[in-house]
């Protein structure tokens, strides 16, 4: 490590030559790298979002009861009473007409007038259950069989397609990772061996002189791990705009779902994403340093 | 410090490029090798070096055996050498004072003390009003200069120089010799090759190699 400091001037000019020599190739690189690392933290971000969205969903996961209408006050008790008892359901209350239309009016939003044109309220009363999506089946089922339930309305079908939406963009979000880190690896290692390649006379003069590796390998370590940590700062900038927009978009796309930030933590990220490159910068100089030193 | 024996050096493609020989180069002496181009001075000291690894018999730089799986050894080894290399090796873009200090660089000194050793051998071979000049713009002879004080800024045991007085007219090349020379004490010694045999009649010893007939022949003469 002492010996990293007492050099760090000679290394940091010998990585300015190997960025000099290679000046064209190592811009492009990294505007490169750039933009693969954006493609990764939208790709990721976008993966950790639908999870988050789809959780959210499942959270308010609800099924409505409809009943019979004509069922007195303590017929009503009676079947609450009954729904309790069965297992997943974690919350029963009751909706009045009133409150039915008044919910639907919140979402209709400013179509909500369209309320108006009918002549009697077309909303009933129904029970509107809290239950663990997990046992959506069996609480259904059981609904069914009671008296004086007429009808039972779950949205089990869209919890299940976004469900399955968000594996699928889990999987993308895999392959993607997968597709980035191989693409980090393969132009950061090649930035390596053109820098070794156009140092060969140098370094074949430092093995003369005894240098160890350490000392011959470091500038190609540093030149690595800092065009990785430039492309990936460069992403994080692009991110944070793009990440801003997505979510000023996403307040009039999405009213209806509450609780959910459409901006991941850009400080966690920013810190995720710099040790992340820096493990692949120094990684992928590595190998691009084996590569050339086997030949 | 250098022990050979029944050495010898085949490259891979059936070249014989140094018959079997014996060899020993003693600590402080002045051993200049002579011998025309292709007599097998340039892998002789690709031996001393470790760039090469004998394919017959033995041969050990400061009891280090030159044998191959020995390769980090032989690394170590090279920071106790001093080696002048025929076209210099000299990094281009960098100062006098930078291709100086370069051999020193691993080696455990200070940055000051690097400088300051550095400065030192760069007035010593008379460079010191162009410790600062980028080693693009100097003359040849000036380069050669450089690689010198290189090789010898470094304290080496062994200073390896190969055709310093390449290309160089009689007066430069002896004042050359002279200089390669002159580090030589009781912990240095000195191996220089060269073709010119009329330019080493004043050193103590002279190794002379000919590959004539396929012949390898070593004729050492004190002087």
């Amino acid at each position: 490590m002492k010996s990293v400091f007492k050099n760090l001037g000679y290394y940091l000019h010998e990585v300015m030559t190997i960025f000099k020599l290679n000046r064209n190739s190592s811009i492009l690189s990294i505007i490169s790298l750039a933009l693969i690392f954006f493609i990764a933290l939208i790709t990721v971000s976008g993966w950790f979002f639908s999870m988050r969205f789809s959780q959210i969903l499942k959270d308010e996961a609800e099924v409505s009861v409809y009943y019979e209408e004509t069922l007195n006050a303590y017929a009503l008790e009676t079947l609450i009473d009954n729904i309790k008892n069965i297992d997943g359901v974690e919350v029963v209350n009751k909706v009045t007409a009133d409150e039915a239309e008044y919910q639907m009016a919140v979402v209709l939003g400013e179509e909500a007038n369209i309320l108006d044109q009918f002549e009697s309220s077309p909303f009933v009363p129904y029970l509107e259950l809290e239950i663990d999506i997990k046992q959506i089946d069996p609480i259904v089922t059981a609904m069914r069989s009671l008296d004086h339930v007429t009808y039972v309305r779950d949205n089990q079908d869209i919890l299940m397609k976004i469900s399955s939406f968000s594996k699928l963009i889990g999987v993308i979000g895999l392959m993607m990772t997968l597709a980035v880190t191989f693409g980090t690896f393969i132009i950061t290692s090649h930035i390596i061996r053109e820098g070794v390649h156009a140092h060969a006379n140098q370094i074949n003069t430092l093995q003369l002189l005894g240098a160890p590796d350490r000392f011959i390998n470091t500038p190609f370590y540093i030149e690595g791990i800092g065009i990785s940590i430039v492309s990936g700062l460069i992403a994080i900038i692009l991110f944070a705009f793009f990440s801003n927009l997505v979510a000023m978009m996403s307040e009039d796309i999405l009213p209806f779902v509450t609780n959910i930030n459409m901006q991941t933590n850009p400080l966690t990220l920013s810190a995720v994403m710099l040790v992340l490159v820096v493990i692949m910068g120094g990684l992928a100089s590595a190998f691009g340093l084996k590569m050339i030193t086997q030949k | 410090m250098i022990s050979a024996i029944q050495c010898e050096l085949k490259y891979k493609d059936g070249t014989q490029a140094l018959k079997p020989f014996d060899l020993e180069i003693g600590t402080g002496e002045v051993v200049v090798i002579l011998g025309p181009s292709g007599s097998g001075k340039t892998s002789l000291l690709k031996l001393f070096l470790g760039i090469e690894v004998p394919s017959n018999g033995n041969i050990s730089v400061l009891d280090q055996p030159m044998i191959a799986g020995q390769e980090q050894e032989i690394r170590k080894l090279r920071t106790k050498l001093g080696p002048v290399f025929q076209e210099f090796r000299l990094i281009e873009g960098r100062s006098v004072l930078d291709n100086v200090m370069i051999g020193l660089r691993f080696l455990d000194f200070t940055h000051e003390q690097m400088i300051s050793i550095a400065t030192e051998y760069i007035m010593r071979v008379g460079l010191g009003h162009k410790r600062d000049h980028t080693v693009d713009k100097l003359s040849w002879g000036e380069c050669q200069r450089v690689a010198i004080a290189r090789a010898v800024a470094r304290k080496p045991k062994l200073i390896i120089a190969d055709e310093p007085t390449g290309n160089l007219d009689q007066e430069n090349a002896i004042n050359v010799l002279n200089l390669l020379a002159s580090f030589a004490d009781q912990q240095t010694s000195v191996v220089i090759t060269t073709h010119a045999a009329h330019l080493v009649k004043s050193f103590h010893s002279t190794i002379r190699l000919n590959m004539d007939e396929g012949k390898f022949i070593i004729e050492r003469s004190e002087g």
